[in-house]
């Protein structure tokens, strides 16, 4: 399994445009992906469970990839987050 | 229309507020317009009240009141965003009626938006309704042209 953590820079959080992007990167994985924030954990392929965590600014996120891609699937949300959060 | 809808096995998402329905293809942001977030259709709204599209529950309403996560009675997830780039309202001009958790019928209002304070405040008005697990449904039909909110079918479509 991989895991990092990243803290939230844009002032508006994680809403409707990056969840989609990241949902995008989850969703074309063949590795499980979750995202953990204050103590609630999402599923990283849906939507729907990303935007009901609420990411805000300052909020400090950890993702988790398991499976035969985790290794660049993480890479790929750690450098989505990094340019764009 | 009900019967017809019954027997195709066709679902109906209503149109959520009163004004034109266009392609989701012709909203002016490519999350919505590339179908990045999934697929359905768009409303560029004439007044400020919303309706809820379908029979179902407020799963989650975004902090900036502006999307609305629900889940319909047959269990499609789907997500209503009301304007382009709202977010960075912060909720201001959003007057939300229902919490998260209420269960809602096509038709409900569920908001009363300050169309013109979006406006000064340079918001498209584009209002996307869509299916957030594409993967999962079919499109069959989507109406374009003016519509009455909570009453004018938006889009119609099928479990794959």
């Amino acid at each position: 399994m991989c895991e990092f953590s990243y803290t939230i820079k844009d002032e508006i959080g994680i809403h409707a445009r990056p969840a989609g992007m990241l949902v995008q990167i989850a969703k074309d994985a063949k590795s499980d992906v979750s995202m953990e924030c204050r103590g609630k954990s999402a599923d990283l392929k849906k939507i729907f469970s990303l935007m009901a965590l609420s990411v805000k600014c300052n909020d400090t996120v950890t993702v988790k990839v398991n499976g035969e891609d985790e290794k660049e699937v993480s890479e790929r949300i750690n450098k989505y987050l990094t340019e764009n959060l | 229309m009900f019967e017809f809808i019954k027997k195709q096995k066709e679902m109906a998402v209503y149109a959520p507020m009163d004004g034109v329905a266009i392609k989701l293809s012709d909203v002016p942001d490519d999350a919505f317009a590339e179908k990045i977030l999934g697929d359905g259709g768009a409303i560029i709204p004439e007044n400020g009240n919303v309706y809820s599209p379908v029979d179902g529950e407020i799963i989650d309403i975004t902090d900036s009141k502006h999307a609305f996560c629900i889940t319909t009675n047959e269990g499609t997830e789907m997500l209503l965003h009301i304007g382009i780039d709202t977010v960075n309202l912060k909720g201001e001009g959003f007057d939300v009626k229902i919490l998260s958790g209420d269960k809602v019928k096509a038709g409900t209002k569920i908001a009363e938006i300050d169309l013109d304070f979006l406006k000064k405040n340079n918001i498209k008005l584009h209002t996307p309704v869509i299916l957030t697990e594409p993967e999962n449904y079919k499109i069959t039909q989507v109406h374009e042209g003016i519509v009455t909110g909570g009453r004018d079918i938006l889009f119609l479509y099928k479990k794959l």
